[in-house]
């Protein structure tokens, strides 16, 4: 005869099982990860090859001549950043891994450009036709006085026109763009007689070459890539504990609708008491949560080692994971048991669920300030509203700036304390909701039935 | 030997409604019980309190010498409101409640097995519930309550939707159940069905207890005194024959409904009606639990609520 246990168990197997075996959850939790991972594999092979240079003619409309020479030196040099950022241009990708690189590359556009020089501005409609006809790539026009000294007083900044063609791509237009400005500097430079390589040479600014001394004494070079992928781990994190949590959680709130709507609620609750089958609902589809962290984290971990980037994830970061997915985990499950045993459609769930939900986007909204500032007032004070807990001290620990040691301890206790508090609440409408049939009830509603029941 | 079920002094209010008053039950065991009464007299609420679904706000409920909670693998349950998983087989849905209540995967295998044959659905266990008609899927929860061969099997409207054939079935079934020693208690609203089967009957209206008795006991109580009689002449003369106290007839279909005098002999008065004319049948009247509960009804609240219950009866 089974025990209570037991039949807990026996119900969070048939949770699991009939969640994780249907064609569905196959797909969206194991299918789509391995699908993305095949995507990032090809689309790095396709990036890798470089994107189609563009090759053409430029026409300059230039009536002072002074630019036509700068010009074709800055055409000379090919490669052009689409990013508008001059250090981006000239800072090459020093031990970059791949998958950044390929970003950069991706951003990034090759100039095979001829200039063909034109003083008189009254040709620019003729060029223009040219441009719309192919024969040309664009036409710029420059005025007299841009090769002046911009005066500092003039809040007007100096501007030439472009005309390019309806099909030109934006990455080429920004790379012109980009390459006419730095010409119009050259040629001022050159105009007031200075040494433009120097020039632009005193303007490189240096690269750091920063190393991050760890703990355990190793000292680890830390490239642009390494600090992007620093910084992106926070929110990597919070994202795999609210995908993971979100989906089991509404696979929750769903088997516990159709088990009320279909009335197999009331077969189940003659053999088990309502708190048994709550529990095995959310202890089955805890499973399910799990299985979808774990797949999601194995993907993560296996591209960091092939990435050579394992140090970035202390082995703590992944036990904290563990620590704060059971406790949001056993949040919003309590939450949506509740819920989906109060209600016997998923349309009514919405405006119950809403005021939980709300409090949960508090750390996807704020998470960019957490980040920056794990230990400022508002990261602090978020680590301890329930069900907020758990997604702010996973952005806080996995942040650059170390929690205060005593705020650890506190919040995982309180927030395992919350948790007691709100599976009691969620047991009471349990067992009040699952047999109530109609009008779904009020917030004030479910408060009494939490006091009553 | 103790009661199945024991019910002292058990009051229910469901919002504004008290769906359950004061009351008071004993189920013999091996009995078959009806809970009966027209929808909404109480049935399932006292139903669910009896399975610890739901609590009495006063009074006691004994299940089997304890709590149902604690002899839930001990009882069957049928709901009024029946349920499947649409998506899962039949065969896992039965071996599931079976585990629910305890028992191991061989004697599931076997039970599973055996019971879809005696209810006349051998091929189903690889179908999906939602694969079923209303018919068949009635039968498969019916299989639920017992697939653990309980103690006490708790019935609420195992007739209802139905078709005759497997009414019959279904009857029977628990006639079998019954036999080997299970304790059945199932409400109704379709009082002639449970006359049929029943040992002891359970009537409530709103809420109220009107009668608590063995069908023998409601027979002799609810003795019209009444002899039917289809004579084989159109027009003979009972009248004066002695004992009688009045002769209806029915122009329809020619048959004499005789009341006897209090204190006569029935057994006498039906010699006497056979020796003075040629009859086709005769028969002593009983009242059918229909009229029992429509004469109770009268008699608790009056002739309002006996006709408005006759009606609710005859809607059923």
């Amino acid at each position: 005869m089974p025990d209570a246990l037991g039949k807990v168990a026996t119900v969070a197997w048939r949770d699991f099982k009939y969640t994780v075996l249907t064609k569905a959850f196959i797909f969206g939790a194991i299918g789509v990860p391995f699908a993305i991972v095949g995507l990032i594999a090809v689309l790095s092979v396709l990036l890798a090859s470089g994107p189609r240079p563009l090759t053409g003619t430029v026409a300059l409309v230039d009536p002072s001549g002074g630019l036509i020479e700068a010009t074709q030196v800055e055409f000379s040099n090919g490669t052009v950043s689409a990013i508008d950022s001059p250090t981006a241009v000239r800072e090459p990708a020093r031990g970059v891994e791949r998958s950044i690189e390929a970003v950069i590359v991706a951003q990034t556009a090759e100039l095979d450009l001829a200039v063909e020089p034109h003083r008189d501005p009254e040709g620019v409609e003729t060029l223009k036709e040219r441009v719309r006809s192919g024969d040309l790539v664009a036409v710029a026009v420059f005025e007299d006085d841009l090769l002046k000294l911009p005066d500092p007083e003039r809040s007007r900044q100096q501007s030439f026109v472009l005309f390019v063609g309806a099909d030109l791509q934006p990455r080429h237009t920004r790379a012109l763009e980009q390459k006419l400005r730095e010409s119009v500097v050259r040629a001022r430079l050159a105009g007031n007689g200075q040494d433009v390589q120097l020039v632009l040479a005193m303007l490189e600014a240096p690269s750091p070459r920063t190393t991050r001394l760890l703990d355990d004494g190793l000292e680890v070079s830390e490239s642009i890539a390494v600090r992007i992928a620093q910084e992106m781990i926070p929110i990597i994190f919070l994202a795999l504990l609210w995908g993971a949590i979100f989906a089991s959680a509404q696979h929750l709130m769903m088997s516990t609708i159709e088990e009320k709507s279909t009335r197999v609620a009331e077969v189940l609750l003659s053999a088990v008491s309502p708190l048994q089958l709550m529990a095995g609902k959310i202890l089955g589809q805890g499973l399910v949560g799990l299985i979808i962290l774990g797949t999601y984290s194995t993907l993560g971990i296996v591209a960091l080692l092939s990435r050579g980037l394992m140090h970035l994830v202390p082995a703590s970061y992944l036990v904290y994971m563990l620590i704060f997915f059971v406790m949001a985990y056993f949040m919003i499950a309590s939450v949506m048991a509740g819920v989906g045993s109060a209600v016997s459609e998923i349309r009514d769930a919405n405006s119950l669920v809403t005021p939980t939900l709300i409090l949960l986007f508090v750390p996807l909204f704020l998470w960019p300030v957490i980040k920056d500032d794990p230990n400022g007032m508002l990261a602090t004070i978020f680590s301890f509203v329930p069900p907020a807990t758990p997604f702010v001290m996973m952005l806080r620990v996995t942040a650059s700036e170390p929690v205060p040691l005593w705020q650890i301890p506190l919040a995982i206790v309180w927030g395992y304390v919350c948790v007691v508090a709100m599976v009691w609440m969620s047991s009471r409408i349990f067992r009040v909701g699952v047999l109530m049939s109609g009008k779904p009830p009020t917030p004030l509603e479910l408060l009494k039935w939490i006091r009553y029941s | 030997m103790p009661s199945a079920i024991s019910i002292r002094g058990v009051d229910k209010t469901l919002g504004s409604t008290r769906a359950v008053r004061a009351l008071d039950l004993e189920v013999p065991r091996g009995s078959i019980c009806g809970f009966l009464g027209p929808n909404g007299a109480g049935k399932s609420t006292t139903i669910r309190m009896i399975m610890s679904i739901i609590y009495p706000d006063r009074g006691a409920i004994e299940v089997l010498g304890g709590s149902a909670l604690e002899s839930k693998d001990r009882i069957g349950y049928l709901p009024e409101e029946r349920g499947l998983y649409r998506k899962m087989r039949v065969g896992k849905f039965l071996e599931y409640i079976g585990r629910l209540k305890g028992l191991d995967s061989d004697t599931l295998t076997k039970r599973v097995k055996n019971g879809l044959e005696r209810v006349m659905l051998p091929d189903v266990a690889h179908k999906r519930c939602q694969e079923l008609s209303k018919g068949m899927q009635q039968k498969v929860q019916f299989l639920t309550a017992m697939i653990h061969e309980p103690e006490l099997l708790i019935l609420d409207e195992p007739f209802a939707g139905l078709d005759p054939v497997n009414a019959l079935l279904l009857s029977d079934l628990i006639r079998e159940r019954q036999a080997s020693g299970t304790t059945i208690v199932f409400s109704t609203h379709m009082l002639h069905q449970a006359e049929q089967i029943c040992d002891r009957i359970f009537l409530i209206n709103h809420g109220n207890k009107l009668l608590d008795a063995a069908m023998p006991e409601i027979y002799e109580r609810f003795d019209p005194r009444t002899i039917l009689v289809e004579p084989i002449d159109a027009d003979p003369e009972f009248g004066n024959v002695s004992g009688v106290a009045r002769v209806h007839r029915h122009r329809a279909s020619g048959r004499l409904e005789i009341e006897v005098k209090e204190g006569v002999d029935r057994q006498q008065v039906m010699r006497s009606l056979i020796a003075s004319a040629p009859l086709r049948s005769l028969h002593l009247r009983r009242l059918s639990l229909d009229e029992v509960f429509v004469r109770l009804v009268g008699e608790d609240e009056g002739a309002d609520a006996a006709e408005t219950a006759r009606k609710k009866l005859s809607h059923a």
